[in-house]
């Protein structure tokens, strides 16, 4: 097999299995507005992580038992400043963070507030989780803050976004995504790592709890001794919330995916709270904001959409879509186009379309039949230029060029430079007005008289 | 020749500029593939650390616990030679850093004596200390078996504060005894 088969079947399998498509690209509009949303989300974020820094992660946190476990920048402060000096100037520099925190939310576009934010918060949450503490709900701050840093100066003004400046903000929220939804699929993936198949058990929960419980008995949940009663049902939550940690990365790829799963996330965490007294709340805004209000999020929720996208459930579904799709349908897309004129002709004849778009069938304007009556109906002139209907849509002039030029295999030196030359839809605007006069130069000198077809 | 080659050319910083979202694209994703060779390499760096921050596993409940299964416990025996009426049990209690020191410390007693004493000095005794008074307190590591299906049957005792975690243990085996002096 060779190279280039090889990485088209990865690319098919990477659609397949990570990446949909949902049908048209998005509009400018539909960009523009994701652009605004990413602004606003940004802004939001950030006022949380002023609040989480007043509030919950500060330096007086720190254990006062013996110093063990020092995380390495803990190692570095009581190196660099002493970390008595850092606890006696604890409100000082906690009031500084907050303020930068704030003024990241007034002037996202501005770096100097992202990083103020972010190295506060890294050494802020190191110290939290050192002297063998566990408070693991700092890190995702430091992560969301560290994935904004990437965030253009452009951010600050929506509105008036560059084109890259809009996809720089966008990437830099889809990392802040991805850093969020990584841990979840961590734990889920050391849950079923480490089950020895106590998932497929229909009381390895009921185990879980009842040893969660014996750890703290002084703050039992409400739900857990109904739940450590019923343990298949118990179980059948298990396996879902596994199921939605491990697959929460795939979210990223899967836009009809973000809003569900976040909402689950949030579920779950509501979940670990009246099942194992464990809270996570400041991760509930975290996924409210980057996940249920995603910009990326699918539109409008459709059932067919959200399915297919599921991991494992929606593969069958998926797999025949991809099927139907990719079959290939004979006589699926015409060319209508002038077979006196030579170049058209051997353009024509030189074209090779993917196997995805089936068979194209020539036209010889010249000999009419239906699909000339056709594209006169709709009023398409054939002598300024060819028309192109591929699934029952038709396209004219440099529009059916282009799209020639897409559907066309990327073979051979034609199939290469025809992709080169009009794959883009401003080149193949450009260029069309001088095909158009060479075409009407070679029948001027070959002594041919131009299409004269009426339109309706 | 040298100094122009480093020096980014106004070309140069364009064409960072207009691949700006393509780059910061590549960079979540390679930062994440780091991430998890970080996750993997933790084990390697023998501190027993639970991260190399902020690269956290995120390993929480993994395990499944057995029905039953042995626990590590450190119970006072004696306060300036006086013994204890009832088992009091220091470890476990509300701070689960106490629990790790003792996990640590029971970790060093199974693989070599000499490292059990000196691990018993440095995690348990600061612990020891803050969690009793008294000029010498005696205690010792103990194991004990749990039974959860017990536990599961007294849930709603647990839950009305009628039971505690240490109404369940049942002592098999005693580590070591030690005397810590003020």
């Amino acid at each position: 097999m060779s190279l280039r088969r090889t990485l088209a079947a990865a690319k098919q399998a990477r659609r397949l299995f990570l990446q949909m498509d949902y049908g048209p690209w998005r509009s400018p509009a539909d960009f523009s507005k994701a652009a605004v949303g990413v602004s606003w989300l940004v802004r939001c974020a950030y006022l949380f992580l002023a609040y989480e820094i007043a509030t919950r992660l500060s330096f007086e946190r720190v254990y006062r038992g013996e110093p063990t476990d020092l995380l390495w920048p803990v190692g570095l402060l009581e190196i660099a400043a002493g970390l008595e000096w850092m606890a006696e100037r604890e409100r000082l520099i906690g009031a500084v963070a907050s303020a930068a925190g704030l003024l990241a939310m007034l002037f996202p576009g501005r770096l100097v507030f992202r990083l103020g934010v972010f190295i506060y918060l890294f050494f802020a949450v190191a110290l939290d989780n050192s002297y063998a503490a566990i408070n693991h709900g700092g890190h995702f701050p430091v992560y969301v803050g560290f994935a904004l840093l990437f965030l253009p100066a452009g951010v600050d003004s929506p509105k008036r976004m560059a084109r890259k400046d809009a996809l720089t903000s966008m990437a830099a929220f889809w990392f802040a995504q991805s850093l969020i939804l990584l841990p979840y699929t961590l734990a889920g993936f050391w849950k079923i790592y480490h089950s020895n198949l106590a998932l497929l058990s229909t009381d390895g929960f009921v185990r879980i709890l009842v040893s969660r419980a014996m750890e703290d008995t002084a703050a039992i949940p409400w739900l857990l001794p109904f739940f450590a009663s019923q343990p298949l049902l118990a179980q059948c939550v298990f396996l879902g919330a596994v199921y939605l940690q491990f697959f929460a990365l795939l979210a990223l790829f899967r836009p009809a995916l973000q809003r569900p799963f976040g909402l689950g996330l949030v579920l779950f965490h509501f979940g670990t709270d009246y099942l194992l007294d464990i809270t996570f709340y400041p991760h509930v805004v975290y996924l409210g904001l980057f996940l249920v209000f995603s910009p990326f999020a699918q539109g409008r929720f459709t059932a067919t959409a959200f399915v297919k996208s599921l991991p494992v459930f929606g593969l069958p579904l998926r797999v025949a879509c991809a099927y139907r799709r990719t079959k290939p349908a004979a006589d699926k897309a015409w060319l209508v186009y002038d077979g006196e004129c030579y170049f058209c002709r051997h353009y024509a004849r030189l074209l090779s379309v993917r196997e995805a778009v089936g068979e194209l069938t020539l036209v010889n304007a010249r000999d009419g039949g239906p699909l000339v009556e056709e594209a006169q109906a709709l009023r398409y002139d054939l002598d300024e230029g060819m028309a192109l209907k591929v699934g029952g849509r038709w396209l004219f002039g440099s529009d059916a060029l282009n799209t020639l030029a897409q559907l066309s295999e990327r073979r051979g030196v034609f199939g290469r430079a025809n992709r080169l030359l009009f794959g883009s839809p401003r080149t193949a605007r450009l260029a069309y007005p001088f095909l158009k006069l060479g075409r009407r130069a070679l029948l001027r000198m070959r002594g041919i008289p131009p299409l004269d077809l009426d339109l309706p | 020749m040298a100094l122009a080659e480093r020096a980014p050319t106004r070309s140069r910083r364009m064409w960072y500029r207009v691949n700006r979202p393509r780059h910061t694209r590549r960079f979540a994703a390679v930062f994440i593939v780091f991430y998890l060779f970080m996750v993997w390499l933790r084990p390697a760096t023998g501190t027993g650390q639970d991260e190399i921050f902020p690269f956290f596993s995120w390993a929480l409940f993994a395990q499944t616990p057995a029905w039953q299964r042995l626990e590590n416990t450190v119970v006072l025996r004696a306060i300036d030679g006086e013994p204890m009426e009832d088992v009091r049990y220091l470890i476990p209690n509300d701070d689960i850093r106490d629990a790790k020191a003792l996990r640590r410390t029971v970790d060093a007693c199974e693989s070599d004596r000499t490292a059990c004493e000196a691990a018993v000095e440095a995690w348990l005794f600061p612990v020891v200390r803050r969690l009793t008074s008294g000029g010498s307190v005696e205690f010792s590591i103990v194991k004990v078996r749990v039974d959860l299906r017990v536990a599961r049957q007294e849930i709603s005792r647990l839950a009305d504060g009628a039971a505690r975690e240490t109404d369940f243990f049942q002592p098999q085996d005693e580590v070591g005894r030690w005397t810590v002096r003020r």
